[in-house]
């Protein structure tokens, strides 16, 4: 699955950096992508992470929201979308079938 | 004028919050552990459905008690990784949680894994050798009520549903 090229924008580099920390405490975490549309320019808007991870139960796209922890370095709102890795390869064309969320660029560890 | 998710979503958290402390009530008064566990279940399952209802409705969540297995791992994930990033023992909590949510779940009576799994904190079941089992009874060998993963697991409830009450509004997607 290609990602989406996106330039860099504070909101885009806490998505990575929160997508690193999730890879760094959870070895079950094989990939994870940002969900776009990201809108980088709106800090009301969350960051949203599709997360493959080995052994999840199947429940399809069902997100779970955060409110943002500044206090803790955290400044937006953030979504996870955890999917199996077989849900993830049944994704088609990048439509998550879910408002008009698709999967964006890859995230690495 | 209906009530919004994000109000469900608080209310949730705020109950979750009261279960945990109604359990630890029942565990001071040294109380059966089916009802200590009962509490357990329902603080885990209303703080999955704090963090749920936001994004998917509180139609859409209040159905089901078949959650928790799922989202407290990720709810986990999120607390460990922004908390407690550091944690060389985050991996291995995190596995605990794992195991301890999908025993929870099965707690509720609804949830019976494919009818492989009767226990419940609540009702009698009939047991493969055709016996009647009572909940208060049972000792529920799946799960150490007192050990140390429950302990964290709980403090991990604690935090989330708190954290949720009081800030939950700017969990909605706009």
């Amino acid at each position: 699955m290609e990602g989406e090229a996106t330039m860099s924008s504070p909101k885009l580099e806490a998505a990575r950096k929160l997508a690193k920390a999730h890879f760094r405490v959870d070895p079950q975490v094989r990939r994870i992508h940002l969900i776009q549309p990201n809108h980088d320019q709106n800090p009301d808007e969350p960051i949203k992470l599709l997360e493959v991870v080995e052994g999840t139960l199947e429940c399809g796209i069902l997100p779970v929201g955060f409110v943002p922890d500044p206090a803790h370095g955290l400044d937006y709102p953030s979504v996870i979308v955890e999917v199996s890795p077989r849900e993830y390869e049944a994704i088609e064309g990048g439509k998550l079938n879910f408002k008009d969320w698709t999967v964006g660029e890859e995230l690495l560890a | 004028m209906p009530a919004s998710d994000s109000a469900w979503a608080r209310g949730y958290a705020r109950q979750a919050l009261s279960d945990l402390a109604t359990r630890e009530v029942l565990a001071a008064a040294k109380a059966n552990k089916c009802h200590r566990l009962h509490y357990l279940q329902m603080a885990a399952e209303k703080t999955c459905k704090a963090y749920l209802t936001a994004n998917n409705g509180h139609e859409q969540v209040r159905k089901t008690h078949a959650y928790v297995a799922h989202v407290l791992p990720i709810v986990a994930r999120q607390f460990y990784a922004v908390r407690n990033g550091g944690n060389p023992i985050a991996a291995w909590e995190l596995s605990q949680v794992r195991i301890l949510a999908r025993e929870i779940e099965l707690l509720a009576p609804a949830c019976d894994d494919g009818d492989v799994r009767e226990d419940n904190t609540e009702y009698p079941w009939r047991n493969g050798a055709g016996e009647v089992k009572i909940p208060c009874e049972y000792p529920f060998p799946g799960i150490d009520d007192s050990g140390k993963g429950i302990v964290r697991l709980v403090r991990l409830i604690h935090t989330a549903a708190e954290f949720y009450s009081s800030t939950g509004e700017s969990a909605r997607i706009p």
